[in-house]
């Protein structure tokens, strides 16, 4: 409507005349009504931006002290032998697997009919799973009248007791209806004498009795895995030196740690005495008893202020700097020989594809542990960060650690690259079945299809994204891992999946919620396609298929693709459904498994806001790291809602 | 007309007020540890001895009690840790007093899949899984697979207490998952046959758990097993009227020390 007409009509209320407020109708004053409203929603709205940017811009001085501080208190070089640590467990973790292997080995039919009395059990067990829910619930029950007695005690000994027999009745059935067929996870089927020992057994166990033969089954695999260690003997001893070749290091370590943890809670209680001597005066102000206010006042007074010193605190570190050369050239050397008197081959298969790779373990090992060296010899507390720095390590680092004991950590990364995979797997899936419907339902479907297929569509958005969680982690999470265990599909990258609750999960959920978003918007921009077009196409002769690809489509595709924008928007800003579904694993994706990252869990922007808020303290750094989350998450928002403004306005079709 | 509806309607909010008012209401907020089955129960049976309290109670994570019961939302906090430096600051910043009740003791449960072979770590065993150095069941002279390890989130308690009495404070592997509560943790392991993941003891019972004995002591050598912590009430000064009441038969009553065991717990007395 044009400012003329308001204008007019307001002048045509005037002249009744009646109310009037300082030469002001009412028409004038609902105009200041809605227009103050408007003004009010720009002015939060501006609020908000500058309260985000003003928590979150501080973020990084504070950063930068937490970054010096970790340098200053020399944690920074324990840093260094942690890590050498690591780098050496990498090897002795893969050595122990292949010798672990091979001993297992030894008793491997043994061990396929533990297997396969596991899977009985999870089989019969769910078979029998109402009864023994009610078993459950009436044993509670029980216990809760066991503490008043009398008579309901008795009521619920005796129901007990009934459904009792009842699971075990069940149990029983359930084992009559088991056969081997049924067997779908143990890899070895045993003969069916011994499927209906196994089977016995676990019935017997399950109703809670004692099984001989599982006793004596396990018996077995002991004796035979320690007659397997008396053979490999000289293959666990080199084992068990590689392990211990560690402990000088480690010592050192944990002595430099126990050291350098304390000079950073000293730091930190610096930091926070200011505060802890404030919340001490302010607390004598407003208590009356006059001894518990001598008492504040005098517990105020004796806070000490000062900032712990550099020089000091890093002292032990480079006393010891000269052990800690001489104990990590010695425990080269040792693993150097050690490694060769490792076997090369051994008669386990699973055992010789570690030891094959072991001459490449050894060789990164070697050269992380080479450059960790340098870095250690050339460290100095008194090495300058900048600010940059402080800016750097929060958008590229590749580790969120918080809540630690020993230093937090805040990098971007990981978070990121989770809500990015998430979004683009969302849009993947949804952006061919939104579309795909718009044309459908704009172009093809009569007004009986359409008034189904529309409403029942923009349904979805009505459905609260909790449950929409919920579904995913009770239904959708099982069915996935259950197909991904299909072998007709086993060569899709990522199947068969490991988890539940994975990026995959979270991506078809959000690709389901955010269909009627750009479903509605890709409609509209073909409703926008002027009815010229399309009748101009058809009198030309052109098929209808030929008039919907190559002249309404093209036509709306500024709008389809600013359609595809918001709904990309709407998916990297939801929490609920990746908060549950998507697994929390805070990690880079490993990009070596290929496109196989796309079913591991990860976490996301929103979800370490929604997770981590409740409980950090109001202005720590922790608190600032989430809000400079949010602003990049409403960087985000931002930028492509205004690109998908841009492409509207600059490629519309101006109708 | 529309007066009479107004009058009308605060009457009625007006009585059923005062019929809540009649019943001695206490909110009890915190951790999921001791809000799962303890405390409910506790409650049950504390009603079923005919006491006319009212409870209302929601466990969201240890640190939630502080800050509920510093905002005056909770009467009584519950938490599987003890109170940081930090929030008996912001107690004291108000003039309040925070005042710690021993509830009972708790051991953490390592638990794994039932369905594997794996039944006894050391404490340096654990702490390599949950830091990320083991990574493979076979290390472990388990079957081969790569392990999955499932952690509660940083506002949880038990997060805090398993770094220290386990991990020798050092920080969780970046390949840990977070998960929100001890139901999900065991509802993950129970479904994922290279799961582990710590519970509390209410929990390790489970469909399709297996709780892992430490170092060879298992749950039920509470005095020997190497994970076990406090857990705690929190008040706002020394508690009076019927919370005092309910809180002195919690932690002292015959009864309630029964309750307490038969949930799992050993009770601090």
């Amino acid at each position: 409507m044009s400012k003329t007409t308001v204008n007019g009509e307001a002048k045509a209320f005037r002249k009744k005349g009646g109310f009037n407020i300082l030469g002001k109708g009412l028409q004038d004053l609902i105009r200041y009504f809605f227009g103050g409203n408007a003004m009010v929603a720009i002015v939060v709205l501006v609020l908000i931006s500058a309260f985000l940017a003003k928590e979150a811009f501080f973020f990084f001085p504070r950063h930068l002290e937490e970054l010096r501080a970790y340098r200053e208190t020399g944690q920074e070089y324990v840093g260094y032998m942690d890590a050498e640590l690591k780098a050496h467990r990498k090897i002795t973790s893969q050595v122990t697997q292949a010798y672990n292997l091979q001993i297992r080995e030894a008793a491997g039919d043994e061990l396929a009919l533990l297997e396969v009395a596991q899977e009985l059990k999870g089989i019969i067990r769910s078979a029998a799973e109402d009864e023994g829910r009610a078993l459950k619930a009436a044993e509670e029950k029980a216990g809760v009248l066991e503490f008043v007695g009398g008579e309901a005690l008795e009521v619920a000994l005796a129901d007990v007791a009934a459904k009792r027999s009842a699971y075990n009745e069940a149990l029983q059935k359930a084992g009559e209806g088991v056969f081997l067929d049924n067997l779908e996870r143990s890899e070895v089927k045993p003969s069916a004498e011994d499927f209906a020992k196994v089977k016995r057994s676990v019935v017997r166990t399950l109703s809670g009795e004692e099984s001989p033969w599982l006793t004596e089954l396990e018996a077995s695999i002991s004796a035979k895995q320690a007659a397997a260690a008396a053979k490999y003997g000289e293959f666990g001893e080199a084992v068990e030196s590689l392990v211990a070749a560690q402990s000088p290091l480690e010592n050192l370590w944990s002595e430099l740690r126990t050291i350098t943890a304390e000079n950073r809670s000293a730091v930190e209680k610096a930091q926070t005495a200011p505060r802890r001597k404030k919340a001490l005066e302010d607390g004598a102000r407003l208590t009356d008893d006059p001894t518990k206010k001598a008492e504040m006042l005098a517990r105020a007074a004796a806070v000490d202020l000062s900032a712990p010193n550099p020089e000091a605190m890093t002292e032990a570190v480079y006393a010891k700097r000269d052990e800690h050369q001489a104990i990590r050239k010695q425990l080269f050397a040792e693993t150097e020989s050690l490694l060769k008197s490792i076997p090369q081959k051994v008669a386990s298969k699973q055992s010789n594809e570690i030891l094959d790779d072991l001459p490449k373990v050894a060789e990164k090992f070697e050269k992380q542990f080479a450059h960790l060296g340098k870095q250690a010899a050339a460290w100095s507390h008194q090495d300058k960060i900048g600010m940059w720095h402080s800016v750097t390590t929060f958008f590229l680092g590749t580790e969120w650690v918080t809540n630690s004991s020993w230093n937090d950590v805040y990098g971007l990364m990981p978070l990121f690259s989770g809500s990015c995979m998430i979004a683009l797997i969302a849009i993947f899936i949804a952006v061919p079945f939104s579309v795909a419907s718009a044309i459908y339902v704009n172009q093809i479907a009569g007004p009986r299809e359409q008034n189904l297929i529309k409403p029942t569509i923009e349904f979805i958005q009505a459905i609260p994204s909790i449950v929409l969680g919920f579904f995913g982690i009770v239904v959708l999470g099982d069915f996935l891992r259950d197909v991904s265990q299909w072998e007709v599909l086993s060569w899709i990258p990522g199947f068969p999946m490991q988890e539940r609750l994975n990026a995959l999960n979270a991506g078809l959920l959000l690709a389901f919620m955010s269909i009627p978003t750009i479903f509605t918007l890709a409609e509209d921009a073909l409703n926008n396609v002027p009815k010229a077009y399309r009748d101009a196409s058809l009198a030309l002769g052109s098929t209808r298929l030929q008039t919907i690809l190559k002249v309404i489509v093209p036509t709306a595709l500024s709008g389809i693709v600013a359609a595809v924008l918001l709904g990309f928007g709407r998916i990297i800003g939801e929490t609920m459904v990746v908060l549950l579904v998507a697994g929390n694993k805070i990690a880079m994706p490993e990009f070596s498994e290929g496109l196989g990252i796309l079913t591991q869990p990860t976490h996301t922007m929103t979800g370490i806001i929604a997770q981590e808020t409740g409980e950090v303290e109001q202005g720590s750094l922790h608190w600032r790291a989430l809000f400079m989350v949010g602003m990049v998450l409403f960087t985000i928002s931002l930028v492509l809602n205004s690109i998908a403004q841009q492409v509207l306005k600059r490629y519309g079709n101006k109708s | 007309m529309k007066l009479n509806t107004v009058i009308g309607t605060i009457a009625a909010g007006l009585l059923f007020s005062g019929v809540a008012m009649g019943q001695a209401k206490i909110v009890i907020k915190g951790s999921d540890t001791l809000g799962a089955k303890m405390v409910p129960q506790l409650t049950a049976v504390y009603k079923a001895m005919g006491n006319a309290t009212d409870f209302e109670i929601a466990a969201e994570g240890s640190s939630t009690a502080f800050t509920s019961l510093l905002e005056g939302t909770a009467d009584i906090g519950m938490s599987s840790r003890d109170a940081k430096e930090g929030e008996k600051d912001s107690f004291t910043a108000k003039g309040k007093e925070l005042v710690e009740h021993v509830a009972g003791i708790d051991m953490i449960a390592v638990v794994v899949n039932e369905g594997n072979s794996v039944k006894d770590l050391t404490t340096k065993q654990i702490e390599g899984i949950f830091t990320g150095e083991i990574t493979d069941w076979s290390e472990l002279g388990g079957k081969k697979g790569a392990i999955s390890v499932y952690t509660r989130n940083t506002s949880s308690g038990t997060y805090k207490s398993f770094q220290e009495l386990a991990m020798n404070k050092r920080d969780y592997g970046s390949s840990t998952q977070k998960m929100a509560g001890n139901e999900a943790i065991a509802s993950e392991v129970g479904k994922n046959i290279n799961g582990i993941g710590y519970v509390g003891l209410a929990y390790a019972k489970n469909d399709g758990l297996l709780p892992v004995t430490v170092e060879g002591k298992g749950l039920d050598s509470p005095a020997e097993y190497p994970l076990s912590r406090k857990l705690y009430y929190y008040t706002v000064g020394q508690p009076e009227g019927e919370i005092g009441k309910f809180l002195t038969w919690a932690k002292t009553d015959e009864t309630a020390q029964k309750v307490i065991e038969k949930v799992g717990f050993v009770s601090a007395k």
